[in-house]
């Protein structure tokens, strides 16, 4: 996982001005992430829920061994559900651990200028603020640019909702 | 270079120190037994490499620190007569010095302690010495062998560095063969004689709340140590890869062809089952180290304990070849060390009380390890006082623990000395008996899996039976369902499963609702109020249930209902991510046989936290 993060580092200072993004979506709206940071993208899994989570914590996959956590990035983002899309599972490798991020369907791979990423603008977002890298114009559309690998290393999933347990 | 790196090998060297202080300290145990020149030999060249690391890699004060004993032992080496007790209890004291100094130098290195009153007893005992024959060290042949050690260290340090160093702090490095040392696969697996529990704590003295303390600690403390691994077994491994890599392009080939359905690619199928299944035990293996480092440590603080009380004691350990996973045996030691510290400061009675009951003097306490299909049993066996089940029975009655008039049986009064706050020693000693000690040796044991027994016998003794899982990686676990989903439970965690009729059950004022077990009342709760699962069956008296009969801490027994037994099988055992480490209630994940992931339950926790629910009387606080 070391040798991984230090290349990243390098190519972020080397290719600083031509970052390449991975495209999805989510309902209508257009989002990318740093492509870098995302270690596979895989066909909707069986998940597992768990308990005294958060609600946009899905549960638990088991992708080739190794158990991660799924995250709803609408439920996250508070957006509505439309269950008639299909899913695709995108898996970061956190520095907590690997976790996985579902979303409606990716795109394509782009590269954005740096300098053409208009950084955490001045607008109010359904995004939490520590999700938000800024804003882009893409062809004709706006894009939300998150880094999804950072914030998911920093959220905090559990959230109790049984009353009988107590810590001792 | 970035920083990690250079505290990653920052980190390396310290662990390396820490192996060789651990060296150091067999050696030491040893002076006393065997004649002393060949242990003082391995020692001062323990020692020199000691220094040569430190002065490398700029701990300057540690080096100088390091030199004097170098001197000391330079002194000793050529007058090994001078050697007795009192030198080895010096030389115990500076390994103890030195690991402390190390294990605050992993958080803060710069950390410099005050070591002026072991370096000036080293000092007189040095000047005490004198300087002895004419043989100048710097002749030795043990010298020149030193010299090519240092500019190993040197070499990889250099080499991980991948930077120029200063050549005039290694005046030696020119003229020497290549690294043979360190960190060469060869030597590590030579070095079995002494594995690395090195990278744990090496202090040894082991108050009692000091214990509660470390063990949290060691809970928190690197997961993922380093592994030393034979090269030997690397090359199993790769060999086996290859197979894999055969039989895999046999199929690719086939399947180029346009067919699998032929004999060929039968074999090589059922071959590369076999194959991932050796691969799959050979790496499983690789956790397993012999437990005599876990021995050394244990032989080290007895040998303190006996001293400081004056008591005389011969230790007998058997079986410090057997084979246990890496994080069993260092979660091991303190409790290990506990039962020891108990068994000589109240087990073995005063010398005098020895002699006039007629037992041999010294005492005997036993330390077995023994194999036993998948798991590992260790006995230790004490020849002092036993315990008295009337004085448990006294201090139990007087804590309040048990009512006037209750009938226990003996057996279960001597288990008692397993309760939280329980101790019958009556003069509070120094070493051990402030009451917190036997609950959580158990409580550490039951964490990884294992279990506690005692038998005593008033005059004759006592023997703690402890059996341990070989490994973590597999356990014998229940598989049931809640609602929809399935959950693991150990099944060592749970007392009964129970099959009840609904109209057992009886509902009591409180809205709680208990049934009859054994004729005793036990309460039953729903287990998905814990889980906030949904969709369980309401209680209903109409309905059979099926309930996990668990034990709590005051040893009464609460039920939890849940909805089908799916299986009772072998788990593989996989930890939680960060993310959800903090989930409370679950251990780990496993995977069931079609794969799919399910959370491993902490009945224990949820036991407690109907415990604390109903004892406390307080309104449920929530975790967060």
């Amino acid at each position: 996982m070391s040798t991984a993060k230090s290349i990243l580092e390098t190519i972020e200072y080397e290719e600083l001005d031509s970052h390449k993004f991975l495209l999805f979506k989510l309902n209508d709206e257009f989002y990318a992430t740093p492509l870098l940071a995302v270690k596979q993208v895989v066909e909707n899994q069986h998940v597992k829920t768990v308990p005294n989570t958060a609600p946009y914590f899905l549960g638990l996959i088991n992708y080739r061994g190794q158990i991660m956590g799924l995250v709803d990035l609408k439920k996250r983002f508070q957006m509505p559900e439309r269950p008639e899309i299909k899913k695709t599972f995108l898996i970061f490798e956190s520095e907590s651990g690997p976790i996985a991020a579902q979303v409606d369907h990716v795109e394509a791979v782009i590269s954005i200028d740096d300098n053409k990423i208009e950084k955490k603008p001045n607008i109010k977002s359904d995004v939490p603020s520590h999700y938000m890298i800024g804003v882009a114009q893409f062809n004709d559309s706006m894009i939300t640019v998150i880094d999804l690998n950072k914030s998911f290393s920093s959220e905090d999933y559990v959230q109790i909702h049984s009353n009988k347990l107590i810590s001792s | 270079m970035s920083g990690s790196d250079q505290s990653q090998m920052f980190r390396m060297l310290l662990d390396e120190i820490d192996d060789t202080l651990s060296d150091f300290e067999s050696r030491c145990l040893r002076l006393d037994t065997s004649s002393p020149q060949a242990e003082l030999n391995d020692m001062f060249r323990f020692v020199h490499n000691i220094k040569g690391a430190s002065r490398i890699y700029g701990l300057g004060e540690f080096g100088t620190f390091v030199h004097s004993i170098e001197d000391l032992l330079g002194r000793l080496r050529t007058q090994p007569h001078q050697m007795d007790s009192s030198v080895t209890d010096l030389l115990l004291q500076v390994h103890k010095f030195l690991s402390e100094w190390v294990e605050v130098l992993r958080s803060n290195p710069k950390y410099v302690p005050n070591g002026e009153v072991i370096l000036a007893e080293i000092q007189a005992l040095i000047h005490g010495i004198g300087e002895g024959p004419a043989e100048d060290l710097n002749k030795t042949p043990e010298k020149n062998k030193i010299a090519e050690d240092l500019p190993n260290i040197a070499d990889l340090l250099k080499k991980k560095k991948k930077k120029e160093e200063n050549p005039s702090a290694f005046p030696k490095i020119e003229n020497t063969t290549p690294p043979q040392e360190f960190f060469t696969p060869e030597t590590t697996a030579k070095k079995t004689d002494s594995p690395p529990i090195a990278s744990q704590k090496s202090e040894i003295y082991a108050f009692e709340d000091d214990i509660k303390r470390r063990i949290q600690q060691t809970k928190k403390k690197r997961p993922t140590g380093n592994l030393k691994i034979g090269s030997n077994k690397i090359d199993e491994i790769m060999q086996l890869i290859g197979e894999l890599s055969i039989q895999q392009s046999i199929l690719w080939h086939h399947h180029q062809m346009g067919s699998l359905d032929n004999l060929i690619c039968k074999n090589a199928i059922s071959m590369n089952q076999k194959t991932i299944k050796d691969l799959q035990e050979m790496i499983l293996g690789l956790r397993m180290q012999p437990i005599d480092g876990l021995f050394q440590r244990v032989e080290r603080s007895t040998r303190d304990l006996a001293r400081e009380l004056d008591k005389r004691v011969t230790l007998v350990m058997d079986g410090a070849n057997i084979l246990m996973d890496k994080t069993v045996i260092e979660k091991m030691a303190d409790p290990l060390i506990h039962l020891l510290r108990n068994a000589i400061d109240h087990g073995i009675e005063n010398e005098d009380v020895r002699r006039a009951k007629n037992k041999p003097v010294p005492a005997i306490v036993k330390v077995t390890a023994t194999q036993d299909s998948g798991q590992v049993i260790i006995d230790i066996e004490d020849d002092g006082q036993g315990i008295d089940p009337e004085r448990i029975l006294a201090k139990a009655q007087e804590k309040g623990m048990i009512k006037e008039g209750q009938h226990i049986s003996e057996i279960e009064l001597v288990k008692m000395i397993f309760e939280p706050g329980f101790s019958t020693k009556e003069s509070v000693t120094e070493i051990s008996g402030r009451g917190v000690g036997m609950d959580v040796v158990q409580q550490s044991i039951q964490e990884i899996g294992g279990t506690i027994e005692i038998t005593t016998k008033v005059g004759r003794g006592t023997a703690f039976h402890i059996t341990l899982p070989t490994s973590l990686e597999i356990v014998d676990a229940l598989v049931f369902k809640v609602g929809e989903s399935t959950y693991i439970v150990p099944t060592q965690e749970v007392q009964e499963i129970l099959e009840l009729k609904g109209e057992a059950l009886n509902y009591l004022a409180s809205g709680c609702s208990a049934v009859r077990v054994h004729d005793q009342m036990v309460p039953v709760e729903n287990l998905s109020d814990y889980l906030d699962a949904q969709g369980i069956i309401p209680i209903d008296t109409s309905q059979n249930f099926i309930a996990l009969l668990v034990k709590l801490k005051d040893r009464s027994n609460v039920a939890f209902r849940i909805d089908e037994i799916v299986s009772q099988q072998q788990i593989v055992v996989r930890p939680l991510s960060d993310h959800l480490s903090r989930l409370p209630g679950f251990t780990a994940v496993g995977v069931l046989g079609n794969g799919e992931p399910a959370l491993i339950l902490s009945m224990g926790f949820i036991g407690e936290c109907y415990f604390n629910w109903t004892h406390t009387g307080r309104e449920p606080r929530r975790v967060l």
